[in-house]
């Protein structure tokens, strides 16, 4: 892979993680989330020095990502059920009236 | 190897089973696996620390898919982190029947984290630890969730967002490194990380990323509402064991392939990371109004700490690795015993500011004598085991010609000493005229402080027999390789 893939790769990670908190519609955040585990994950199979190793560990590592979607999309479903509204993440939960 | 597999096996099995009982057998069940667990690290230390540092490779026909590596400090971690989880689960199920009680959820819940938290402990794979990592992120922000209510899901969300940001960046930079050096294996990368631009910036990838999971100031705006308001039972297994998790890996990682390309400035970079944590934490923990609040900020400043250790180690010095490990140990076990008695003090005095704990000491003097003898060891006081962190971190911070960060050190325990004496000063004051003592209050067993007792006891006999724990986290350190960078 050219050095300029792991530059935009990097800043992919960066400005989606940023993103996650600043977007204000749970259906933002899940989407930001699952093009960052996407992106993470083409990149370690892509990267892998060994192809057979590669497919496992992507496999292991989609099925955990995977799993982590399903706790997040259940948590902000949960959150929304609660009070109506989606979730606002920019402001510390300590700092609310 | 058995006693190696046992430590991670026996808490999944736990939580498997506390999963399908029925609530009422949860509790027990969960016990006994936590108990078992604790039997079985008491054994891996004493197999370390007579056989020396052990491994375990998972997989079949040659093709290695982990690697568990049981030397000084992961079992000290994983002794730790047995202690910690037993005491939470003693003080949850004392809890049980009472309205501020955990759910059914908490055993296997705690259970998994437990698992997780070992299995990270004794990684001695990038992968290995990235699937640890996600697995105590799950636990640890499912038990945060729990209490219900948009401001606790809210807090549980940004703390689960945070660390999926850290797991995913973590995985990458994992990936790069491995492309470039042939191996995920962490002992194997001294040597072959180099000038190479990929595994460069995998290892920066994976330091962010860590750097996001300890958490060290700028990237601590998760914690101080996941851990202030998790429920008491959960609370000590986040600021004593979880944060302290992400720093072991980093440990491993810089004092293993980072120590080669680690040049004085990135070094020095990372202490002063530590040192605004240090003093960023302290001040923002005498400023805050709601005991729990005071001490998750508290353990921003405590973190900070670690970090400082950093620079010392990468300069050679074999006190700072032993300081800054035994200052992860010596904080869980005073920081678990604060936020127990302090759950236990807010709720007989049906408040959780620092104000309203004007005479708690009056209503549950061992709660409060809990949350005193744990201050002694947080400021780091002689005899207790924060002293012992302190004094190889200020010797190392000396040797290694690095005085400032034994500055840095003496402030932070100053700062320390100034917003626990404010929070002790209210603890141990007579109740003022403006108490409401009728406010409604929580109605909790009394026995349940002797929880509290025991972990700051143990504090303090940390403090009076070091010498075990000084001489296993001896065992299988990578000072040579440091040394070499």
């Amino acid at each position: 892979m050219s050095s300029a893939l792991h530059w935009f790769a990097a800043a992919f990670l960066v400005g989606g993680g940023v993103a996650l908190f600043r977007c204000r519609r749970r259906r933002h955040r899940l989407e930001g989330l699952a093009a960052m585990a996407l992106g993470g994950l083409l990149l370690t199979l892509l990267s892998g020095p060994d192809r057979a190793s590669a497919a496992v560990v992507a496999t292991l590592s989609g099925l955990t990502l995977a799993g982590l979607l399903a706790v997040a999309a259940a948590m902000e479903r949960t959150a929304r059920r609660d009070a109506g509204t989606d979730l606002t993440l920019d402001r510390d939960p300590l700092r609310w009236p | 190897m058995a006693v190696t597999l046992a430590v991670v096996l026996m808490p999944m099995l736990g939580a498997g089973l506390a999963a399908v009982l029925a609530p009422k057998w949860r509790p027990p069940v969960a016990l006994t696996a936590l108990a078992l667990t604790l039997v079985a690290a008491v054994l891996l230390v004493r197999a370390v620390l007579m056989d020396g540092a052990m491994q375990v490779r998972l997989g079949g026909d040659g093709r290695m898919i982990g690697l568990l590596s049981a030397d000084g400090l992961g079992s000290a971690m994983l002794l730790l982190s047995a202690v910690v989880t037993l005491a939470a689960g003693v003080f949850a199920t004392l809890q049980a029947r009472e309205p501020t009680g955990p759910r059914a959820s908490y055993w296997p819940l705690s259970l998994t984290l437990l698992a997780g938290l070992h299995g990270l402990f004794l990684a001695g794979d990038l992968l290995t630890a990235y699937l640890m990592l996600e697995v105590v992120a799950v636990a640890g922000a499912a038990m945060v969730a729990w209490g219900g209510g948009r401001q606790l899901l809210a807090a549980a969300t940004r703390y689960f967002y945070a660390e999926l940001v850290a797991s995913i960046t973590f995985l990458v930079g994992a990936g790069l490194v491995w492309t470039a050096t042939d191996t995920t294996v962490i002992a194997e990368l001294p040597g072959r990380i180099g000038d190479d631009t990929t595994a460069l910036l995998g290892l920066a990838l994976m330091t962010v990323a860590l750097l996001l999971k300890v958490p060290v100031v700028p990237l601590h705006f998760w914690l101080p509402a996941a851990h202030a308001l998790a429920p008491s039972a959960v609370s000590p297994l986040l600021s004593g064991l979880v944060v302290k998790s992400a720093f072991v890996v980093l440990l491993r990682l810089w004092a293993g392939g980072g120590a080669e390309v680690a040049t004085p400035v990135l070094a020095q970079l990372l202490g002063a990371l530590g040192a605004v944590a240090i003093i960023w934490g302290g001040l923002l923990a005498l400023r805050a109004q709601r005991v729990k609040q005071l001490v998750a900020y508290s353990t921003v400043a405590q973190l900070g700490l670690l970090v400082v250790a950093l620079p010392m180690v990468l300069a050679g010095a074999e006190g700072a690795w032993k300081g800054g490990v035994f200052h992860a140990i010596a904080h869980a076990l005073p920081k678990a015993a604060v936020l127990m008695a302090v759950g236990l003090l807010a709720a007989s005095l049906g408040g959780d500011t620092v104000d309203r704990l004007e005479g708690a000491a009056a209503h549950r003097p061992l709660a409060a004598f809990a949350v005193g003898i744990a201050a002694i060891s947080l400021i780091g006081l002689p005899p207790t085991g924060g002293f012992v962190a302190k004094w190889y971190l200020v010797v190392a911070s000396i040797t290694t010609g690095q005085w400032w960060w034994a500055a840095t050190i003496v402030l932070g325990s100053l700062l320390t000493a100034a917003y626990l004496a404010r929070l002790l000063q209210r603890c141990f004051a007579a109740a003022g005229e403006n108490h409401d003592l009728d406010a409604p209050s929580v109605p909790t067993r009394r026995g349940i402080d002797v929880v509290a007792l025991a972990l700051a006891a143990s504090a303090l006999l940390l403090g009076l027999y070091p010498t075990w724990l000084l001489g296993l986290l001896e065992v299988g350190a990578p000072l040579e390789v440091i040394a070499r960078g």
